[in-house]
């Protein structure tokens, strides 16, 4: 029997198939799962690479020097914006009455 | 995988160390360091070194805003003195009373003749010391200071 004859004998014989109401559901359920479990899978194959990397001499000073120059420069920002604001409110202080009197008052 | 997970926390405990290390560092107002404040008759002036680093003065430009500066003080100080002295009356009145009284009412109004005197006597302070700037630097000191000295800082903030 060659394909043609099988495909005949099928589209003249079809057999009653009765679905659950929830197959549609539970295809498309199965669908998400495999998704999510393929990027799961490949997001922990990039931390791994990334590790990986990091395990070689040049991208771990890379990495170090990143965040340590990171840390400082968010530091510096910091400073910079408490310089300008203690700065700004200390002038203002200086020449307002109303504010030297709440000054004065305070503890 | 293990050395490069040890990387990456060294470099993260490296990166937070920095971060309070250049707290603790770099003070909090370059005002504290007292070698660079500027000084006169014994007084420590750290409010205008924050305007001469923020304004990017000149020594004369400074120098003129710092005598402008030390001649208002006295009558800042004056001025601080009466608004104290009304505040405690009117408390000291508003408190024994129970109706808004002729004394309320005529302490309330001294207190806002006060107000508008110290408004004025700053708004005069900061235009007389904007006019030792260059435009832009004056553009700059305006916007910064004159919703303090007008009150409507909290609408701009």
């Amino acid at each position: 029997m060659n394909d043609d004859q099988l495909h005949q004998l099928l589209r003249g014989s079809p057999a009653p198939v009765s679905l659950p109401s929830s197959f549609t559901r539970e295809v498309w359920a199965r669908i998400e799962t495999a998704e999510a479990t393929s990027l799961r899978t490949a997001l922990s194959q990039l931390w791994q690479a990334w590790l990986g990397t990091l395990a070689r001499p040049v991208p771990a000073f890379a990495t170090i020097a990143f965040c340590v120059l990171l840390g400082g420069g968010l530091g510096w920002i910091q400073h910079l914006e408490a310089f300008h604001t203690r700065g700004e409110l200390a002038y203002v202080e200086s020449i307002n009455p109303f504010l030297r009197v709440e000054h004065a008052l305070s503890p | 995988m293990m050395r490069g997970l040890i990387v990456l926390i060294i470099a993260f405990l490296l990166g937070i160390g920095m971060f309070l290390g250049s707290q603790r560092i770099l003070k909090p107002c370059d005002c504290v360091n007292t070698a660079q404040m500027p000084i006169e008759n014994g007084s420590l002036l750290p409010e205008l070194q924050w305007l001469r680093l923020s304004l990017d003065l000149t020594s004369s430009q400074f120098e003129k805003m710092k005598a402008l500066h030390l001649a208002y003080q006295p009558k800042c100080v004056e001025l601080c003195k009466r608004v104290r002295h009304s505040d405690q009356a009117l408390q000291a009145i508003a408190s024994g009373s129970r109706a808004v009284n002729d004394d309320v009412t005529k302490l309330l109004r001294e207190r806002a003749a006060l107000t508008q005197e110290c408004q004025q006597a700053m708004l005069q302070h900061v235009y007389e010391t904007a006019d030792c700037m260059a435009p832009e630097q004056a553009d700059k000191y305006l916007k910064t200071v004159l919703p303090h000295v007008l009150g409507t800082a909290h609408v701009f903030h």
